[in-house]
């Protein structure tokens, strides 16, 4: 058997081996060619005369068809697995021959299989198992086909808002040579599958990046030539520009032209923008705010007099000036009692909130929540208290520590979830240390700017206030309204039913609890009230909303609705907390 | 530090039947040509491995030196040596090509189907 001797420990390796068995070195390149076949070398290996010439196959022809299953392109790089599509360009599906380990971490591409470190952000990548990825390669027998894009790999071009094929080449598998184009098997869609018109907001933000990105491609002196919305991907908030086969590396003695493609790429940028955010191809026939009008009618009437970086910055403030307006402040109010009958106040609650002021534009961010701990079981003040303490805990590291360093919240619902379940392991290790069957409500909302997302478990509520109505946004996880939802009861008889405080839903009953979430967007004038059962066993929706209405101050309201609770019997603890978005 | 050469690996089994070109239109019924991983040359001159001769339908469309079939990295490759006529991989003209097995070759107007030997993976 033939062997690969490693030039640096002399381990013997197997034939084909690439990298040594022993010491990982990379051994000499196998020669793939035949390097004696002749079976007889003491055979002469002159042509008998009698050899007569070749005779041509009649079907055979060197014109331009599809390549069979199986090709190898690229010196054996790819293979074609598929063939999709065959016409003046033909489209393979193709496999990578080098199999590839993909960084868990940052998805930066691994070759070396001894590699046992990712090279871009260090990740261990001894354990992924390597993969053979897949491409999409367009072939073509005119030399034009995919030059611009091939000279624009050949310059090494890297920007985050250029999408570029994966590799180009041309190659003759036979006949005239062929030109080749790689790119990932599945590519972000393009802006024409674009519903029109998208938001003004999220079409700024695009052409921002793609005016950025412009800006570096002119700097290299690229001229796009031709921007339409086949040539931009859209992945989200991000946009890139892809599909450029039109595009013009200016040569040297042609930069005395160059002002005018740039002034040419500005206006297609322009118009392609208007285009997404209006549906209309002219700023006349659409209403836009000042300043997102003035960047666009400017960059399509005289596109020569400004740069696109002028054009980049003009985009940045249109996109300031629609952001300024969603500023909200909220204005607290809050109240617990123990009420006429109880001796202890088995209610918490609690209150956190910080808002950032920026270019004055303020936004909040808060989380209100109201604890109601069982009412003639042991220790209920033990168990709301513990839930409010967690939940602060909570609030403090998982929203306000990163909001106050101006990094991204945590998704709401989630956090609620964990939140909450949180607070059910603290009440529940409570209970089983302490040995009684505590347990609390917990209803809360966590606010960012003017969107509250809300958590319930038991028959704490939370209520949504406006101009116009008062409508209830939690459900009680109460046996009475079970009755009342199969029909067994109506509203009213639940409101008098003896067993109206039985509650099936408990924070601490148990080691797990299902959470209810639901969201609400304010707008201002809104308000958010969050009670225990002593305030709305006590008082109707209708003279709640009465009082929250014809109160000055959210503060007020929640005094008089303890008063109204009170008056009417005051059975329970009573606590109120109301969020209002000030007008 | 240099680590100790290890003890050179045992040797595969060897299996009796390896990979081997059929020939579908040969005067006499099929005929079998075995193939050697280190590779096979293909044409009408005697220099040859695999000499096509009278005896296979359509052998006067073969080049001298027409086509190699060898074995790399474990995948067995059909190269044309600028041949006249071309090679074909299930009926389609091809440069550089992978062989599975069952598949059909033409080289030139001789038909061939590569068959797999029965221990490699089949893909």
């Amino acid at each position: 058997m033939n062997t690969v001797v490693c030039p640096k420990c002399n381990y013997e390796n197997r034939e084909n081996a690439r990298f040594c068995h022993s010491c990982g070195a990379a051994l000499p390149a196998h020669n793939p060619g035949p390097q004696d076949v002749s079976q007889h070398p003491t055979q002469p290996l002159t042509l008998p005369p009698d050899l007569p010439s070749t005779h041509p196959l009649p079907e055979a022809t060197a014109e331009f068809a599809p390549l069979p299953e199986g090709a190898l392109l690229r010196d054996g790089q790819y293979t074609v697995e598929e063939i999709r599509a065959a016409d003046q360009i033909n489209l393979y599906l193709v496999e990578e021959h080098t199999p590839v380990r993909l960084c868990p971490n940052c998805r930066t591409e691994t070759f070396d299989p001894q590699e046992r470190f990712c090279s871009a952000c260090g990740a261990d990548i001894s354990n992924i198992e390597p993969l053979h990825l897949r491409y999409l390669v367009r072939e073509s027998s005119n030399e034009q086909a995919f030059a611009a894009e091939s000279q624009l790999l050949g310059m090494r071009l890297e920007h985050p808002g250029l999408l570029l094929p994966h590799d180009a080449f041309t190659e003759a598998p036979y006949g005239p040579p062929r030109h080749y184009l790689v790119e990932p098997e599945f590519t972000p869609p393009v802006a024409t599958s674009l519903p029109l018109p998208q938001k003004l907001a999220r079409v700024l933000t695009w052409g921002v990046t793609l005016a950025q990105t412009l800006d570096y491609l002119h700097r290299h002196q690229v001229a796009l030539r031709e921007i339409g919305l086949e040539h931009i991907a859209v992945e989200g908030k991000e946009a890139r520009w892809t599909h450029l086969s039109q595009a013009y590396v200016i040569p040297p003695d042609a930069r005395p032209m160059a002002v005018g493609h740039f002034a040419h790429d500005v206006q297609g940028l322009a118009a392609v923008l208007l285009h997404l955010a209006t549906g209309e191809q002219q700023t006349t026939q659409v209403e836009l705010p000042e300043r997102a009008s003035m960047a666009f009618s400017q960059a399509l009437t005289t596109p020569e007099k400004i740069t696109v970086t002028d054009f980049a910055s003009a985009l940045e403030e249109a996109l300031q000036e629609l952001r300024r307006p969603a500023s909200v402040t909220l204005v607290v109010g809050r109240r617990t009692d123990v009420g006429q009958e109880r001796s202890l106040n088995e209610d918490s609650l609690l209150t956190l909130d910080s808002t950032a002021v920026f270019r004055s534009a303020s936004t909040p961010v808060g989380l209100f929540a109201v604890a109601d701990g069982m009412g003639g079981h042991e220790a209920g003040d033990v168990a709301s208290h513990g839930a409010i303490q967690a939940i602060a805990q909570q609030t403090v590291s998982g929203v306000l520590s990163p909001a106050a360093a101006g990094k991204p919240l945590p998704d709401a619902r989630q956090w609620l979830t964990d939140a909450t379940l949180a607070a059910n392991q603290a009440v529940h290790d409570q209970r089983r240390a302490a040995g009684t069957d505590m347990g609390t409500t917990l209803v809360m909302a966590l606010v960012a700017g003017n969107h509250a997302t809300l958590a319930n478990v038991g028959d704490s509520r939370a209520y949504l206030l406006n101009r116009d109505s008062i409508t209830q946004i939690t459900t009680d996880h109460s046996l009475v309204e079970r009755l009342v939802a199969t029909g067994q009861i109506t509203r009213e008889e639940a409101a008098r039913h003896p067993q109206k405080n039985v509650i099936y839903r408990v924070i601490g009953d148990k080691a797990h609890t299902e959470v209810d979430l639901f969201d609400q967007t304010l707008v201002p004038g809104d308000a958010l009230l969050l009670c225990s059962d002593g305030l709305s066993g006590m008082v109707t929706d209708q003279q709640m909303w009465q009082i929250w209405k014809t109160s000055t101050s959210p503060q007020e309201a929640c005094d008089r609705l303890v008063q109204a609770a009170n008056d009417a019997g005051g059975e329970d603890n009573i606590t109120v907390v109301i969020v209002q978005v000030a007008t | 530090m240099r680590k100790k050469p290890k003890p050179k690996p045992p040797p595969p089994p060897t299996v009796a039947a390896g990979p081997y070109l059929e020939s579908v239109g040969a005067s006499g019924g099929p005929r079998r040509f075995d193939l050697t991983p280190e590779g096979v040359t293909i044409g009408r001159a005697p220099e040859n491995s695999l000499i096509v001769t009278q005896d296979l339908a359509g052998w006067e469309t073969v080049s001298r030196q027409h086509a190699r079939v060898y074995e790399q990295a474990g995948r067995w490759i059909v190269e044309d040596m600028n041949s006249m006529n071309g090679v074909y991989v299930n009926g389609n003209r091809t440069g550089r090509n992978l062989l599975r097995d069952g598949w059909r070759l033409g080289i030139g107007g001789v038909e061939f189907t590569f068959h797999a030997s029965p221990g490699e993976a089949q893909r």
